[in-house]
Order: structure tokens, then C-alpha cells, then sequence
């Protein structure tokens, strides 16, 4: 296996509320290695976003913080370094793009503008006109066609697809370690999707880089990533590499997302068969039940589950496949 | 490096069109403005009589006698003499001088003051807002007067203190806007998205979200340089104004005497020269907040 960058262990983050302190992550761990892409799966609210943002320490405090756990970056632990230091990681060692490309921009500069600036904090060194020739580099280098003239040009001016292509420049400028990807193409229609999946797959395999990618849609996991993660209610319910997740999930919640994919054969669309879905609501972080979180909705909930003995613990099934169920799927 | 191309043909590529900034769209429906230019041409009038009466150029001789007191109107003399002889009208465009530098020097103290305290309480929430806002609220809730009178005899007579007094008094409204506006926008994406390439606090509230701001700062400068205008004159009225030297405000404060004599034509020469700058600047802010805010654009 190549080598780990990045490893974050029994990460708890919580925050407070007029109701009480919710644990919106508790206790996930998972690694990130060099040249493979990381999915996490999940519901909103399942946790996935407020574990990316914790990695770059961008929670907003309050009313979040990390109440325990760490999180090490090629053996340093990103969570005892001093603000300035983290600042220096961020956007150099560490990029981040976000869901929506039409507000991430700042609608005030041209792109070029906001390029450039990721070179001024990390890259000080480089003069103007060298800036500004990297800029164009990045642009070209993400697929913008005419990307001299892109450059002056303000993010109104461009579609999403196109935008996302900026943000995705701006992330690599520096050439980052690892890249955070949160639901980069939610707000992209499906062919812009695939382009942008196909241009950040292309850019993980010349650039070398770990990419941890946040999603909700199964479709892209399987496109995208080598390993796994799904997360329920703050916590990591299930996590392999892609192949096993999908051919043999063992947790009744992955396996009842997996389901729940349409599919698009000729017979299902002639016998309009209702969608299988998971029977229930994800329950609300403040209530959430003792044992597991998942009980109510689990066709295959037993005694141990409601409480008796805790909430399972993350365990090895198989060879790098981990469970968190008292009673995993055969 | 061989990238995903998307297939535009060369043609088309071509003829991408020059980018215009937000500041290149707002003055290019600025210009389109007719009564929006008219009103700028004032200013700019105003402000150019203003420069050369402080150079010495025009006006200088406005305290030399060139008639008997109190001469009314007349071709040689359009707005007549005072008490001393001297012609009224060097005294209204030497007054010019004294408006526009007061309009200015408030209009830049206020923002400076507005734009610092409302920024940071608006990016940094929590005591500091509490702070900030307690203070205005209190500030603001002395009458406004009594506060310019008190500030004025604490700092003596003069410019200065014509200056300070006013710029004091008047940055609460400014900072309250941009709280406002600071607060719906620091939570956005882009600003997120400044804090992950590794800005910080300093960069993300000056560099980011200020310029996406700015548009209420000029609109409120336009309208505070009249505001101060105004202002000028109450204080010149209740005796705290400028001393030695004609400015609109305290030959208003004179014609209270002379309008029971007849003299009308001192108090319509000040009263004039403030109505057009005034007026002006009202309509400069009308049609500044019609090109820079987004939300009446295309109404």
C-alpha cells in the first residue's frame, strides 16, 4: 500500500446549541494515502463536511470545537500546531473545494485575481509576472478553453462547470498533499459532473496528491474513490475498499443504500416498481437512541442492538473491511 | 499537458469580451444618467471653485471693500455688499472653500470611523459586537446637537474642531449598515473559501469581504459630504462655527439681524450656493445607490 499522509483518529467534535451540546462527529477515524481518493458517505447531517472542516480547522468556534481526538498530517499532529502554522498548511499542504462553485468565488475579483492570491500566501517568492503565467498554467491545466482571456474575467462571466474548474485550479496552485473535495459536483449538472470527475481523477493520478471526497451519491463513489467510508450519525458505520463495499456490504445501512440506487434496466422502467428505500427518519443528533443509531430503521435489529451493550464499535470483518454492527450482514 | 478540452471553435474563442469590473458597470449607468451627470458636474464645479479659492486664485480679495454698506443687487455688485462694503458674492464663493472642505474632512472621518468599528463588529461577533453596538446605540441616543455643541467647546473654535466635532457625530449610521452588511456576508462560501487557502482574519474582512461592501460606503459618503454641509450651518447659526473667514454658515448667522432691516440678498447668496451642492449630492446619492446596489438593478 502506498504511503499514509494523513490520518485522523477518534475525532469527536461537538457543538453547542440553545438546546445542549450535540456530537455532530464521535469517535471517526480513517487514513488518506498518496494517489487514492477516500469517499465519505453519508446522509446530511451524517457528519461528513464538519469532519472535512476539522481537518483544516475550519469549524466555526464557537459554537463547534474538537473535544478530543487527533488528526496527523505526515506525522505532525495538525491539531497542537499554532494558527499561523495551520494557516500556512491551508491552501498549500491541504486545498479544500467546496459544494457550491457559484458562491465560492468572490464575486468582486476576476478569477485570475483569486488565483493569484493563493500564490501571494504560499509561494512568496514568485514575482508578479511569474504569478500570473502559473495562473494561466492552472487554468489550461483544468481544461478552461482560452484560459488568457478567462483570466481577466469575473466569475459571473463563467457557467458553474466552468467555475468549478477555477476552484479546482485555486486548490492545486500549490501543488497540495491532499485535496478535500466537499461534494464538488452536487450543484453540477450530470455531463459537467462527469467532466469535472474525470479531471480530478486525471489530476490525482499526474499530481500524485491523496483526495478525500465527500459525497452523498453512491454513483460518483463508485467512479471516484478507492476506499470508503460511510458515516451515520457522526460515526463511521462501515468502511473498505470500493469493490467489497459494493459487491458484499455487511452493514444493514450500506447495504440499504446501495438499494436504493435506481436502476435503469428496461424491465424495472416498464414495471414502474416503487423505489426501495430505508424504512424511517435519521434520528435527530439531541435524541439520539442508547446502542446503536441505527436500530429503529434495521430490518435485522436484535436485543444487543438497543442498548445493553453500548454502540458497537468499529471491527474488522474481513481483510480491510471494518464494521460497526453487533450483527454484520453475511 | 493534455487536459479535457472543451471543443469551442477558435472563432468563437476569439471574440470573448473584455471583462468590465462592477465599478466599470456602475459608472458606465452612471453616465447614462442624465440628471446623475448633471448633478456630478456640480460637484465637480463646486469642488474646482473650492481648489482655486484655497489657492488664493479666485475670491482672494473677497474682504476688500468695493462698495458703501449694504448695497442691494446690482449689475455690478449681483448680490450686493454687507455691512462692511464687501461684495457678497466673493464672500459665497469663498464660503465654497470652507463647505466643501467640511463636507469632505466629515465625510472621510465618518467612514473611516463606520467602516473600522462596523467591519469588526459585524466579522467578529460575540463580546465585540456587543461592545460596539452598545456603544453607538448610547452615543447615538444624545441629541445629536447637544453633542456637537459640547464636542466644539471642549475642542475651542475653529476648523479643527468645526472638523472633528462633526466627523465625530456622524459615523453611527454608516456602521450600522455595515454590520449589517459584514454579518450577511461572512458566512458565505467565498469566504470560507479565503480562510482555506490559508487567509486569515485580516485578509478575509479587509481584502475580501470589504470590497463586496464598499458600494454603501460610497453611497453614504455621497450623502454625508451634504449632510455636514448642513450641519456647518447650524453650528456657524448657534456662534461655534468658523471664525474670521465668510463661510455659508455664518452669513446666514448675520442676515438674522439684517432681514429686519431689508437685507435680503447676503441670506439668498448662502442660501443658493448650498441649495445646488446639496441638492446635487442628494441626487448623486440617488443615482450612486441606483448603479452600485444590485438588488435595484433592471427595477
Amino acid at each position: 500500500m502506498s504511503e499514509k499522509i494523513l490520518e485522523v483518529k477518534d475525532l469527536v467534535v461537538e457543538f453547542n446549541t440553545d438546546r445542549g451540546p450535540i456530537t455532530a462527529v464521535s469517535g471517526v477515524s480513517f487514513e488518506v494515502f498518496k494517489g487514492r481518493t477516500l469517499g465519505i458517505v453519508g446522509e446530511s447531517g451524517s457528519g461528513k463536511s464538519v469532519s472535512a472542516l476539522s481537518i483544516m480547522r475550519l469549524i466555526p468556534s464557537p459554537p463547534g470545537r474538537i473535544k478530543s481526538g487527533d488528526i496527523i498530517f505526515r506525522g505532525e499532529s495538525l491539531l497542537d500546531i499554532p494558527m499561523d502554522d495551520m494557516r500556512r498548511i491551508r491552501g498549500n499542504k491541504i486545498a479544500m473545494i467546496f459544494q457550491e462553485p457559484m458562491t465560492s468565488l468572490n464575486p468582486v475579483f476576476t478569477v485570475g485575481n483569486q488565483i493569484i492570491e493563493v500564490l501571494e500566501l504560499h509561494q512568496k517568492d514568485l514575482s508578479k509576472p511569474e504569478r500570473v503565467r502559473k495562473g494561466i498554467e492552472l487554468l489550461k491545466l483544468v481544461g478552461i478553453p482560452s484560459p488568457q482571456a478567462r483570466f481577466k474575467e469575473y466569475p459571473h462571466q463563467l457557467s458553474g462547470g466552468m467555475r468549478q474548474r477555477v476552484m479546482i485550479a485555486m486548490s492545486l496552485a500549490c501543488e497540495p498533499d491532499i485535496l478535500i473535495a466537499d461534494e464538488p459536483t452536487t450543484a453540477l449538472d450530470v455531463t459537467i459532473q462527469a467532466q469535472i470527475l474525470d479531471l480530478m481523477n486525471k489530476l490525482r493520478d499526474e499530481l500524485g496528491m491523496g483526495i478525500i471526497f465527500i459525497t452523498h451519491d453512491l454513483g460518483v463513489v463508485a467512479e471516484m474513490c478507492d476506499d470508503v467510508a460511510v458515516m451515520y450519525c457522526g460515526r463511521i458505520v462501515e468502511k473498505s475498499d470500493v469493490r467489497s463495499i459494493f459487491a458484499h456490504p455487511r452493514h444493514p445501512y450500506t447495504k440499504g443504500l446501495i438499494h436504493s440506487i435506481p436502476s435503469y434496466d428496461s424491465t424495472s422502467i416498464h414495471k414502474k416498481e416503487k423505489l426501495p428505500t430505508i424504512d424511517g427518519m435519521v434520528p435527530s443528533l439531541f435524541e439520539l437512541p442508547a446502542g446503536c443509531s441505527f436500530q429503529d430503521r434495521c430490518g435485522e435489529v436484535k436485543d444487543d442492538c438497543r442498548g445493553a451493550k453500548g454502540s458497537p464499535k468499529l471491527a474488522e470483518v474481513s481483510s480491510g473491511h471494518e464494521v460497526s454492527c453487533f450483527s454484520p450482514l453475511d | 499537458m493534455e487536459t479535457i478540452q472543451a471543443t469551442l471553435p477558435a472563432a468563437q474563442q476569439e471574440t470573448v469580451q473584455k471583462s468590465k469590473s462592477l465599478w466599470q458597470h456602475a459608472f458606465g449607468s452612471l453616465i447614462k444618467d442624465k440628471m446623475a451627470l448633471t448633478a456630478l458636474l456640480v460637484v465637480v464645479i463646486y469642488a474646482v471653485v473650492a481648489i482655486l479659492t484655497g489657492l488664493g486664485l479666485v475670491a482672494g480679495d473677497w474682504a476688500v471693500e468695493v462698495g458703501t454698506s449694504y448695497e442691494a443687487p446690482s449689475w455690478s455688485h449681483i448680490f450686493g455688499t454687507d455691512i462692511f462694503g464687501r461684495s457678497v458674492l466673493a464672500k459665497t464663493i469663498k464660503g465654497a472653500e470652507i463647505a466643501m472642505s467640511i463636507g469632505l474632512s466629515t465625510a472621510i472621518l465618518s467612514m473611516i470611523i463606520g467602516v473600522f468599528f462596523g467591519a469588526i463588529a459585524g466579522y467578529f461577533g460575540g463580546k465585540v459586537d456587543e461592545i460596539i453596538v452598545w456603544f453607538y446605540t448610547t452615543f447615538s441616543s444624545i441629541p445629536s446637537i447637544m453633542l456637537l455643541v459640547s464636542i466644539t467647546f471642549i475642542l475651542g473654535k475653529g476648523l479643527l474642531a468645526v472638523y472633528l466635532a462633526l466627523g465625530l457625530t456622524s459615523w453611527v449610521s454608516l456602521c450600522r449598515l455595515i454590520r449589517g452588511e459584514v454579518i450577511r456576508h461572512k458566512d458565505r462560501e467565498y469566504v470560507q473559501a479565503a480562510g482555506a487557502i490559508g487567509g486569515g482574519h485580516a485578509r478575509k474582512l479587509f481584502i475580501h469581504i470589504l470590497p463586496n461592501v464598499l458600494h454603501i460606503v460610497i453611497i453614504n459618503f455621497s450623502l454625508q459630504f451634504q449632510i455636514a454641509i448642513k450641519s456647518e450651518v447650524i453650528l456657524s447659526y448657534l456662534g461655534l462655527g468658523v471664525q474670521g473667514r465668510p463661510s455659508w454658515g455664518t452669513m446666514i448667522d448675520d442676515a438674522k439681524l439684517e432681514l429686519a432691516r431689508g437685507v435680503w440678498w447676503q441670506l439668498a447668496a448662502a442660501t443658493l450656493a448650498m441649495l445646488f451642492i446639496v441638492l446635487a449630492f442628494n441626487l448623486l446619492g440617488d443615482a450612486l445607490r441606483d448603479a452600485l446596489d444590485p438588488k435595484l438593478k433592471g427595477k
